[in-house]
């Protein structure tokens, strides 16, 4: 049996972030798949240390383009935790519309990924195209489309008043209307279905057992979210339904999302609805964080992200260390393509919704020995090997 | 004894109408014609730039591939061998249009059915080619589907083929003749039913022929990066553009000619013929471009399986019926 490796990556148009793939296939059959990343590593927890608390709000916002108020929310609450900083509840709710928000555009990324990848082109564009109201509702808010920059210590940045508020409604009603059709799309497409239904099957307890999260993990009907779980900013406040579907492949995560899409618009109207008045803010700037250790967690749009925040007191951390979903998703996804065609590939990987920036570590472990280590910046420069 | 006016006119034949020059530039403005209506249907503007409503961008991507971009060459590549099939394949292309009534200088004989079916085959061999010329994976995979796709849709195409002119030249005097099934169609009720059943046959099978969606899945460019044409840059990227889209040029054309009776009502005297001929060509690229604008790519053994459904059983329904009519 001859065995031919097909490279997917480290650059590959069905890629949008460099990570290799490295599908070895039998004919079309996929025999095993080694996931290789390490080509985007920026250093950023490192780098966090010599930052001031209030700069590495703006710094952990750029580990991830698409979900950075998620990241700025997980950095600030830990630090708020330790701190015993009260964040007023205007500002909490705000911080949620924001992240919803975030999760809207987010969810119809990936759709639209999807549809590119299964050659789709025609739905890709036109589901981008009604994505970018939601990204003008973002710059609305914020003041940016992409990298809102939106949080600070003890509160957000920017208020919403009523004629926002208005603008983001009226908005919001055409894009639920889009995101309803796109789902009776995926349901009901010939294409679609014949690519996407039972292609990557996760059995739920090797979701569990993989520690798979997020829409993955819910593709494969376990009912976790973060929000649910362990409510943060204004999420105990505000009614939702955690979306969990049965099919256990990757249709049944892309329709967690399109769900999941629908259910942050309802959210967005809750919170716009009932925004209690008050400070968005503190008067002044917080610097200086006491001696104190946090565990933070938040739901991102691709499953729970996790930061560890430790502080010996002073205007700088000693340590953060963050875990995104997209570590878990993308490595241990590997379980889902076994027996898959190579044509899979491409559809298995996005399914799980891959953040490549997200996931970049220099953690060399020998597999013979299991000993680990730490690379240094010289090494890094010479490439790994 | 064969005149030299004879011969002058079969050599303008092939080089220039209805031949090379000809199925080139027409191949050319379909990739325009198909680029521009994808473009509109996807919310895009298309090609604009080069001539008006950008008619002359593919001409400006073919000539600035062949003259400005440079060819990349490696070690295991057989880069004479890549060209010279392809240029085959272009040829046999171009000869094959000698068959049809649009030229000047007619090939007609009986069961010329065959040499036309085996010219028609020269192109899938020149893609088929590019697979074993070069050693990258991609290129492999995507040659080992080409084959893979070509051996269920090829039968396709030769069974609709055979079944239409069985029926069109039947008590001709050029029996199973391409010239005489098109220029003299003899056609009855069941005959009808025979060309029905084969356009569908045919049509679906030039989809699959040429690489379109949903059966680009050679090419597939979000699982191999291109499959086939990976590897391919410069002169003769240029070239396997053109036999590409001078193929689907191709078999649109024998398909307005052989099933949709060409510039019927008139006839291939009247000046408004083609006219007509173009109108029926553009009908039916529009339904391909249609198709493929609102589907994704399926999979190999999908495609297969679709293929021995709806196409090959139709069109050996086809034949069965035509050969008892």
């Amino acid at each position: 049996m001859s065995l031919i490796e097909v490279p997917v990556g480290p650059q590959h148009p069905a890629l949008h972030e460099p990570i290799m793939l490295r599908v070895r296939a039998d004919g079309e059959k996929v025999v095993d798949v080694q996931v290789v990343n390490g080509y985007n590593h920026r250093g950023a927890e490192k780098l966090g240390e010599r930052n001031t608390w209030i700069k590495n709000i703006f710094l952990y916002s750029r580990v991830c383009g698409i979900c950075n108020t998620v990241h700025a929310q997980t950095y600030t609450q830990g630090v708020e935790f330790i701190g015993g900083i009260e964040v007023p509840p205007r500002a909490q709710y705000l911080r949620t519309l924001i992240m919803e928000l975030e999760r809207i555009h987010s969810h119809m990324l990936i759709c639209a990924v999807m549809a590119e990848v299964v050659g789709f082109d025609s739905l890709f564009m036109l589901i981008m195209r009604d994505r970018e109201p939601v990204m003008m509702l973002k710059e609305l808010v914020t003041g940016n489309r992409v990298l809102s920059d939106y949080y600070t210590l003890g509160g957000v940045r920017r208020d919403v008043d009523e004629v926002k508020k208005d603008k983001i409604l009226k908005v919001l009603e055409r894009v639920e209307e889009r995101v309803k059709y796109y789902k009776k799309v995926f349901l009901e497409d010939f294409t679609i279905n014949k690519r996407l239904r039972d292609v990557g099957i996760i059995k739920p307890s090797d979701a569990v057992r993989h520690s798979l999260v997020g829409p993955t993990l819910r593709g494969s009907g376990v009912k976790s979210d973060v929000r649910r779980d362990d409510p943060y900013a204004a999420y105990g406040e505000i009614p939702f339904n955690v979306i969990t579907y049965d099919g256990c492949d990757s249709l049944s995560r892309m329709l967690v999302r399109l769900d999941e899409t629908l259910e942050s618009i309802e959210m967005v109207r809750y919170i716009l609805k009932h925004l209690p008045q008050g400070p968005i803010a503190p008067k002044t700037p917080i610097r200086v964080i006491p001696k104190g250790e946090a565990f933070s967690r938040v739901e991102a749009p691709r499953g729970e992200l996790f930061y560890h925040i430790v502080s010996l007191g002073g205007d700088k951390p000693y340590r953060v260390k963050v875990r995104t979903p997209s570590f878990h998703n993308i490595i241990n996804g590997v379980i889902a393509y076994k027996d898959a065609n190579i044509a899979d590939v491409p559809v298995i990987l996005t399914s799980v919704d891959p953040c490549v920036s997200c996931t970049e570590r220099v953690l060399v472990i020998d597999e013979a020995s299991g000993r680990s280590k730490v690379l240094r910046l010289k090494d890094l420069s010479r490439g790994l090997r | 004894m064969v005149s030299l006016y004879e011969i002058l006119l079969a050599v303008v034949s092939v080089l220039i109408y209805p031949g090379l020059i000809f199925l080139i530039v027409v191949g050319l403005l379909t990739q325009w014609f198909m680029r521009k209506l994808v473009g509109r249907l996807q919310n895009r503007i298309g090609p604009k730039y080069v001539g008006p409503i950008g008619l002359a961008q593919p001409f400006a991507d073919v000539l600035k591939l062949m003259f400005v971009k440079e060819e990349l060459s490696f070690r295991g590549r057989l880069d004479k061998f890549l060209a010279i099939f392809m240029a085959l394949g272009l040829g046999a292309l171009a000869t094959a249009m000698l068959f049809t009534p649009l030229s000047p200088y007619v090939v007609k004989a009986p069961y010329d059915v065959i040499i036309f079916i085996y010219l028609m085959l020269w192109t899938t061999a020149a893609f088929s080619f590019i697979g074993l010329s070069l050693s990258n994976p991609f290129t492999i995979v995507g040659s080992s589907r080409l084959l893979t796709q070509i051996l269920f849709a090829e039968p396709v195409i030769v069974t609709s083929i055979i079944a239409t002119t069985l029926v069109l030249s039947r008590n001709s005097e050029t029996p199973l003749s391409i010239y005489s099934s098109i220029i003299n169609p003899k056609l009855d009720v069941l005959g009808l039913v025979v060309i029905v059943l084969s356009l569908i046959a045919f049509f679906l099978a030039v989809m699959v022929k040429t690489m379109i969606k949903p059966f680009d899945i050679p090419e597939a460019e979000t699982e191999l990066a291109g499959g086939l044409l990976a590897e391919l840059s410069g002169p003769t990227l240029a070239l396997a553009i053109m036999l590409h889209y001078s193929e689907i040029a191709f078999l649109t054309l024998i398909a307005t000619l052989l099933f949709l009776g060409g510039p019927y009502p008139l006839s291939y005297g009247d000046y408004l013929g083609p006219l007509v001929i173009a109108v029926k060509y553009l009908i039916l690229l529009f339904i391909i471009t249609l198709i493929r604008a609102s589907a994704g790519r399926i999979r190999i053994e999908q495609a297969s399986s679709m293929i021995i459904k709806y196409m090959l059983t139709v069109s050996v329904v086809a034949l069965i019926i035509a050969s008892l009519a």
